[in-house]
């Protein structure tokens, strides 16, 4: 029994690589001139679906495997030509399966309605294939999702429609830092060009980070410049003779979207061959924010990305997460034994011995090795997300009626299991949300002269020690007048209140704020961008948005790269020691008195050059009972939170500042308000982690109450 | 019902005894893990007044529930003499705080009696049931599921 | 309010001195004056449109008085406007 179990569950762990293998294939065969062999890799990854399916007795899946693998052989042997048509067909098949395999491993019922109708598609494909070999017109067959539109669009018009076709060649350049080093200048470049001819000059800052990211050696602009004609390619190479190598440049006929860098060859038998209008995988990766992907993401073409689906057989074992999650613990404990150990040999007074401290430091380096090689073998790419994405915005463009596309970058950015699992929800609805909210309808777009296919990109990548996820869509942008009065009609806000435009998107996470007029089958569900924010602060993150109206709103959400340990301040809050956070940190001060100020009866606000920063007192926030002292011989921590609030906690003392192991408090207990976890120190007793933003959140949402009750507290 | 761990005879199982302000109560010993001597906990911010806060058993974080403020004789001030009762139920692991232990002791389940009615005690709803000893002590069992807080801040 | 004077040669060097400057400035708002600007190049463009996201997402406003022609040109050279630069724009 035990036995037949395992291999069920083996089985299905196979069913989600084999899935993953065919919802990609087709993503490759909607890319034109895709490789043949795609196709035997998606009807092999089929076949043995079926294969495994049969020998677990799962009939549904296997009649259903049966059809959908009749069908893709009749697509191999070039009896069904890929149409737009078919792609969708073989994509709604394909996520069929995988619901197939999902109900089939929960033990519950198949949507048969589903199941039956596709297979009426399928058998509709299978036997006019056997009744007339000339017809490939398989319009009879009716497709009841309400938009073939997201299809006829790239093919019906392949120019955009904003811009007139130009008979000039369009220059794309973004220069990099090297470029910069070398003493030139893109401004030198452009001046170049423009005495070739009049040339139409667009420059693109979407790219450009916020001054506290930007670094003048990530330089981030970008251009296009759009020549007159009859200002041949051979002239425009000859303004960038010397700086071709350290400027991602191309030079196209028409508007195109790739960027290629200057050293591959310009490939126009590859462009001219297409539509330049189909949905490219990979496409205008704004100017890198790590080299490593600056690399690799232009190259990775379906071609290559084919290749390194075939060739994935790097030798691997299969290891339950239940005994590297013990491996985890053990290391944990180590690493707290380790404290504890020197914490022993300092009251010992041995703490000055070389050779025991040599011992020790070492210790305390081959731990955090072991910690750091244990966290990598649950670090996985961020890839098994991404991919699942794609449903979801196919599902979500076929419910709204909106054509759009998913441009993927940064998928082999690694971040932990856990992490990968709970990311899933968030995203998922953030997607949603985008298409729903985000892009506007096919009309407005044509009026604003966008294409009418919406674009949302899901992109990732390392960032100075977290994970940065960013969903943007190229609609437009937040409509800040609604959305405040939507907050004020639903008395999230005071009416007139003073707020700023990022103060105004943050309204779009508070608990029940729900943008759209009408309640939406899609995104409505009374489940709001607040749901998304909770469950990104429960992994340790933060969301921000940036909108510019008219062009589209990206949110990010920046992740630590570990669930296991976080960099924290030991403070001393009456007889208890608590972590903050170090990430929330400012910065650390002891006031004078000219620079606290009562506002009312308790509360007060710290002045620090030129601001005015509300100061909570953490010993009121949690009720712990100060010994004496009193405010004077207080420390206040400014801490800002990812919604920009700013606050100055009063704490009694900070003594150290070191990594700690989290550990969960729910497991045993439940939710603490204010406390995001808890740790073990070195002397083995227990620490609670502060959750700064949800002190501040609390605060700030009954201010006058939270403030009122401190003051009758302390 | 609390699951307990089967014992040779049908109808017979072991209960941990324990004294709080001078009266004896029993848990079943299938929900017992360990018995320690107690340690200074950490406070929990916003707990109920009867949870004491949490210690570190072998890195864990596990809560410890004042079982004398529970039942409603007030709360206790911890000293070295006192116990911590580790207890494992519904899959949480949880510290129960007691005078002493006084037992391990075998009982026949048919001995067990209900409660009779006692008005508006607050022992009341977490006692399941009264065990007449042979030296005439009475046992109180306590009923796990009522005593634990109930686990807060799982929304969905 | 206290205007921020512009580097008069506003190059590569200068841009990581200035862009420090700037994040001191952080949280308020504040005004750059780009009277004395008399060389600028394309990273000094960059980080002011950086430093204008900066202030935007802070919710505070940037903006530039008495632009000189300089300045003025080497916005224009590299398709950019004040707008970039400024916040509060429609850009």
């Amino acid at each position: 029994m035990a036995d037949m179990d395992e291999f069920r569950d083996m089985f299905f762990v196979e069913c989600d690589e084999l899935l993953e293998v065919l919802a990609n294939g087709l993503r490759q065969m909607e890319q034109p001139g895709f490789d043949k062999e795609t196709v035997h890799a998606v009807f092999r990854a089929v076949h043995s679906v079926k294969g495994g399916a049969a020998a677990f007795g799962l009939t549904t899946l296997v009649t259903f495997a049966h059809r959908f693998e009749t069908v893709l052989d009749l697509v191999r042997s070039d009896k069904i030509e890929v149409t737009p048509l078919i792609m969708g067909l073989l994509h709604r098949c394909s996520d069929c399966l995988t619901d197939l395999v999902g109900t089939a491993r929960s033990g519950q019922d198949p949507d048969e309605v589903k199941v039956d109708g596709l297979m009426t598609e399928l058998d509709g494909l299978i036997d006019s294939d056997g009744e007339e070999d000339t017809a490939f017109e398989f319009t009879p067959i009716t497709l009841d999702f309400g938009a073939p539109l997201s299809f006829d669009a790239p093919l019906g018009l392949d120019m955009p429609t904003a811009e007139p076709a130009r008979a000039g060649l369009l220059v794309q350049m973004a220069p990099g830092f090297q470029l910069y080093r070398s003493g030139n200048d893109p401004m030198a470049l452009l001046a170049s060009l423009r005495k070739l001819g009049d040339c139409d000059v667009v420059m693109n800052d979407e790219s450009v980070a916020p001054l506290e990211d930007w670094s003048p050696e990530q330089p981030s602009l970008a251009w296009e410049i759009g020549m007159p004609e009859g200002i041949d390619e051979a002239a425009i190479m000859s303004v960038f003779e010397f700086v071709e190598d350290c400027c991602m440049l191309s030079i196209r006929p028409a508007p195109a979207p790739e960027i290629t860098p200057a050293e591959n060859e310009p490939e126009p038998e590859v462009a001219a061959q297409h539509d330049p209008a189909p949905a490219e995988a990979v496409q205008t990766p704004p100017p890198p924010t790590t080299p490593d992907e600056a690399s690799t993401a232009p190259a990775a073409g379906p071609r290559a990305a084919a290749q390194s689906d075939a060739g994935q057989a790097a030798p691997t074992i299969r290891v339950a997460l239940d005994r590297v999650d013990r491996l985890m613990n053990m290391i944990g404990e180590l690493v707290i034994k380790e404290a504890m150990l020197s914490q022993v040999i300092q009251t010992a007074g041995m703490h000055e011995q070389p050779d025991v401290i040599a011992g020790l430091d070492a210790i305390r380096q081959l731990a955090s090795d072991i910690q750091e090689s244990v966290m990598a073998i649950r670090a996985q790419p961020l890839k098994l997300v991404f991919q699942r994405m794609h449903r979801i915005l196919r599902e979500a463009a076929d419910a709204t009626g909106k054509p759009v596309r998913l441009i993927t970058i940064g998928e082999q950015t690694e971040v932990d299991k856990t992490m990968i699992e709970r990311l899933v929800e968030p995203l998922t609805h953030m997607i949603r949300n985008s298409v729903d909210h985000g892009l506007e309808d096919t009309v407005t777009r044509q009026r604003r002269g966008k294409p009418q296919e919406g674009t949302i990109t899901l992109s990732a990548a390392h960032r100075s020690g977290r994970v940065q996820i960013e969903v943007s869509d190229d609609g437009g942008g937040i409509n800040r007048a609604k959305v405040r009065q939507i907050a004020e009609d639903r008395g999230l806000v005071a009416p007139g209140a003073n707020l700023s435009p990022a103060e105004i998107d943050q309204l779009l996470f508070l608990p029940g704020f729900s943008s759209k007029d009408e309640v939406s089958a899609l995104s409505g569900r009374g489940v709001g961008l607040d749901v998304v924010r909770r469950e990104i602060m429960g992994l340790g993150g933060r969301v921000m948005i940036q909108s510019t109206e008219g062009e589209g709103t990206t949110f990010s959400i920046a992740l630590p790269l570990t669930l296991a340990v976080v960099e924290g301040m030991l403070i001393q809050l009456g007889d208890q020691t608590m972590v903050l956070p170090i990430t929330a940190v400012q910065e650390t001060l002891r006031p004078e008195s000219s620079m606290l100020h009562g506002v009312g009866h308790g509360s007060q606000l710290l002045s620090n050059r030129g601001e005015l920063i509300p100061i909570i007192d953490l010993c009121a926030s949690f009720g712990v009972t100060q010994p004496e002292g009193g405010p004077d011989s207080s420390v206040l921590i400014v801490v800002e939170t990812d919604s920009r609030k700013r606050a100055a906690f009063r704490v009694d003392a900070i003594f150290d500042q070191r990594q700690v192991v989290i550990k969960s408090l729910e497991q045993n207990y439940g939710r603490v308000p204010g406390v995001s976890a808890a740790t073990i120190l070195g002397d083995g007793k227990i620490a609670l982690i502060i959750d700064p933003e949800e002190i501040l959140l609390s605060m700030s949402n009954d201010q006058g109450r939270r403030m009122a009750a401190m003051a009758s507290n302390g | 019902m609390l699951q307990s761990i089967s014992h040779n005879s049908v109808g017979k199982s072991d209960v941990v005894a324990f004294k709080l302000a001078d009266q004896d109560f029993c848990i079943d010993i299938g929900l017992v893990r360990e018995i320690r001597g107690w340690t200074p906990t950490t406070m929990l911010p916003h707990a109920p007044d009867y949870v004491k806060g949490v210690i570190n058993l072998r890195g864990s974080v596990v809560t410890v529930v004042d079982l004398s403020a529970r039942l409603g004789f007030g709360a206790a001030t911890p000293s070295h003499r006192h116990v911590v009762i580790i207890a494992m139920h519904a899959g949480r692991i949880v510290g129960l705080l007691a005078d002493l232990v006084s037992d391990i002791l075998p009982i026949n389940e048919d001995h067990i009696q209900a409660v009779p009615d006692i008005a508006s005690n607050p022992a009341r709803e977490f006692i399941v049931g009264m065990i007449t000893l042979e030296d005439g002590r009475i046992l109180r069992k306590i009923d796990l599921a009522q005593l634990l807080p109930a686990a807060h801040g799982v929304e969905a | 309010m206290h205007a921020l004077p512009l580097p008069e040669t506003f190059d590569r060097k200068a841009v990581s001195a200035f862009a420090r400057t700037l994040l001191d400035h952080r949280g308020a708002d504040a005004v750059l004056d780009a009277s004395g600007v008399q060389r600028m190049g394309t990273l000094a463009v960059e980080m002011l449109i950086s430093a204008r996201k900066q202030w935007q997402t802070d919710g505070k406003t940037l903006s530039v008085r008495d632009a000189s022609e300089p300045f003025l040109t080497a916005i224009e050279a590299v398709g950019a406007s004040v707008d970039h630069i400024q916040t509060g724009g429609p850009a």
